[in-house]
């Protein structure tokens, strides 16, 4: 088994579209955990994946897969990393027999046994048209497809938007069970913070092309907290103690990012932890540092 | 491992294509079919029975250019596939899969090539049951003239490639399928304002001068001669310039491929 640290190495990337850019952006996912990438729709989520995987050529910066360059060694890469979209690609008048005939021959490791046991784990027929499936079945066979080749990297983009609590819960489950494996690692984008809240490891806020903020999740959820005040009090904050405030009729909630340092210096001050859509709504909203 | 990836995709590209492949195998044999009893019952073009032999001459000659220049029309192409690609989202998803262009190229190929065989083998039984009944014996000397058809069928698919299969989203395939249409009429057409311009006088005196009567009638015997002329220097070179344009066909898909998107 090969030896690296982190199952992806992003270093500056830079792709430019009229009217967006994608800015210098740089974060690792190291090996053995799972990242989520947040954002809004829109932020550069789908962008970064796509540049990741080679879909779209970047204009600058530095990609590593699994140790390797990922243009000098695409084939290689490639037959140890799967990939999941949020709508499933495979041709609605195949099988999923058929398809298990596609990726046999396509990949080194495939295995018929672990596709048949994830078919019947997840209850999918195996000669249905894929067309029929409902939206749920198709992700549960992107997944049983995916995790079928022993890859030790799955890149995900938005795979469990749409679907239903009970099958995100099942999918966030079989991630789990994925990541016992200490050489595999997720990277998942997505907006739903709830489903990152469960199963992270570390998290990478991006907005309008730029990474926002990224680090361990525990680490970040105990180092925010929103600290409630009254107007009067919000004017005595000083604006480098907090990275945005939402003004309400009634007074204000500001984001901090050191709840101890925060709470020392203003005593008495009222500081409630932080979801990660808050945290994420406030630091969208740092450029402008009061919104309402 | 290559050639396991090369059969997977075969199988991809012949699984999509199936139902096109029989529905329209089962088109040119009907039209064949139709031919046969045409010829049987020696019913000219106003319907009215004709024992002649004139009558099944003309059937013969149409229905011997018809089907195969059907046959391959119907029978090949790279557009399909590839909007289905396009359309399901396989052709992005297919980037994070180990396989490299030359590999589906070659899978496009194969079944390009199937197709191919089987628009042969239809355009020859064809040619084998029209002969019988007009009493002229097979010859092999059919194929040399067959493979210009299927020479310039291969030629369009080259436009094809050019046209279609650098394109990443269905919009761009839309658009790519309405240039290549254009690319092929203006050829087309191109070629019948030649022919026209060089023949149209000639066409015009002897249309005046005689009451033509069926297909082969209808052209004038030094246009005849020409066309002749040409199709004996092209058979000779038809077979090995079908393989070199499979050849580039090949080439320009792996290239054409390999275009990501922007």
């Amino acid at each position: 088994m090969s030896d690296f640290t982190n199952a992806i190495e992003i270093q500056g990337i830079t792709k430019k579209y009229d009217g967006f850019t994608l800015d210098n952006i740089s974060f690792n996912v190291p090996r053995g955990s799972i990242m989520g990438f947040v954002g809004q729709n829109g932020a550069g989520k789908t962008t970064t994946i796509r540049s990741i995987l080679n879909i779209i050529p970047i204009d600058s910066g530095k990609i590593s897969l699994l140790g390797m360059d990922h243009l000098k060694n695409e084939e290689e890469i490639k037959e140890r990393i799967a990939v999941v979209f949020d709508e499933m690609p495979f041709h609605d008048l195949f099988t999923a027999k058929d398809m298990g005939r596609i990726f046999k021959g396509l990949y080194q490791k495939w295995s018929d046994q672990t596709f048949q046991q994830f078919m019947e784990r997840f209850q999918l027929p195996m000669n249905k048209k894929l067309g029929k499936f409902s939206k749920g079945m198709k992700m549960k066979m992107q997944i049983a497809c995916a995790l079928s080749h022993e890859a030790e990297l799955l890149i995900m983009d938005e795979a469990t938007t749409g679907l239903d609590p009970v099958v995100r819960s099942e999918i966030l489950d079989i991630f789990l069970e994925y990541l016992q494996d200490e050489d595999h690692s997720i990277l998942m984008s997505s907006h739903i913070t709830s489903d990152l809240e469960k199963i992270a490891d570390s998290v990478t806020f991006i907005d309008k092309g730029r990474i926002l903020l990224s680090g361990y999740k525990d680490e970040i959820l105990d180092s925010h907290g929103i600290l409630k005040c009254t107007k009067r009090d919000y004017k005595d904050l000083d604006p480098e103690d907090f990275i945005s405030a939402r003004l309400t009729d009634f007074g204000a909630e500001a984001l901090v990012s050191d709840r101890a340092a925060v709470a020392r210096k203003y005593s008495g001050a009222v500081i409630d932890p932080a979801s990660l859509d808050e945290i994420m709504v406030y630091y969208v909203n740092k450029g402008k540092k009061e919104w309402s | 491992m290559k050639a396991a990836r090369i059969r997977a995709l075969v199988f991809k590209e012949l699984k999509l294509s199936k139902k096109a492949i029989i529905i329209n195998t089962l088109i040119v044999v009907g039209a064949a079919a139709l031919g046969w009893l045409f010829m049987l019952s020696s019913i000219c073009g106003n319907l009215r029975r004709i024992n002649d032999l004139n009558v099944k001459s003309e059937i013969y000659n149409i229905f011997r250019l018809a089907i195969p220049y059907a046959a391959c029309c119907t029978l090949g192409g790279f557009v399909p596939n590839h909007t289905s690609d396009v359309n399901a989202g396989w052709f992005r998803y297919s980037v994070g899969l180990p396989q490299n262009t030359w590999e589906i190229a070659a899978s496009k190929l194969i079944v390009l090539v199937i197709r191919l065989i089987i628009a042969v083998v239809i355009s020859t039984v064809d040619q084998i049951v029209l002969g019988a009944m007009y009493h002229k014996s097979f010859s092999l000397e059919f194929f040399p003239k067959l493979f210009i058809l299927v020479d310039l069928f291969l030629l369009s698919i080259i436009l094809e490639t050019v046209f279609v299969l650098s394109e990443r989203t269905p919009d761009g395939v839309k658009k790519g399928s309405a240039k290549y249409t254009a690319a092929v009429c203006a050829v087309t057409m191109g070629a019948t304002l030649l022919i026209m311009k060089k023949y149209m006088t000639v066409i015009r005196k002897y249309a005046m001068e005689n009451e033509t009567t069926g297909f082969s009638n209808m052209l004038p015997p030094d246009m005849v001669r020409d066309l002749n002329s040409v199709v004996e220097k092209l058979q000779i070179i038809s077979i090995p310039l079908a393989l070199l344009i499979l050849g580039i066909i090949f080439v320009m898909t792996a290239k054409r491929l390999k275009v990501r998107e922007k």
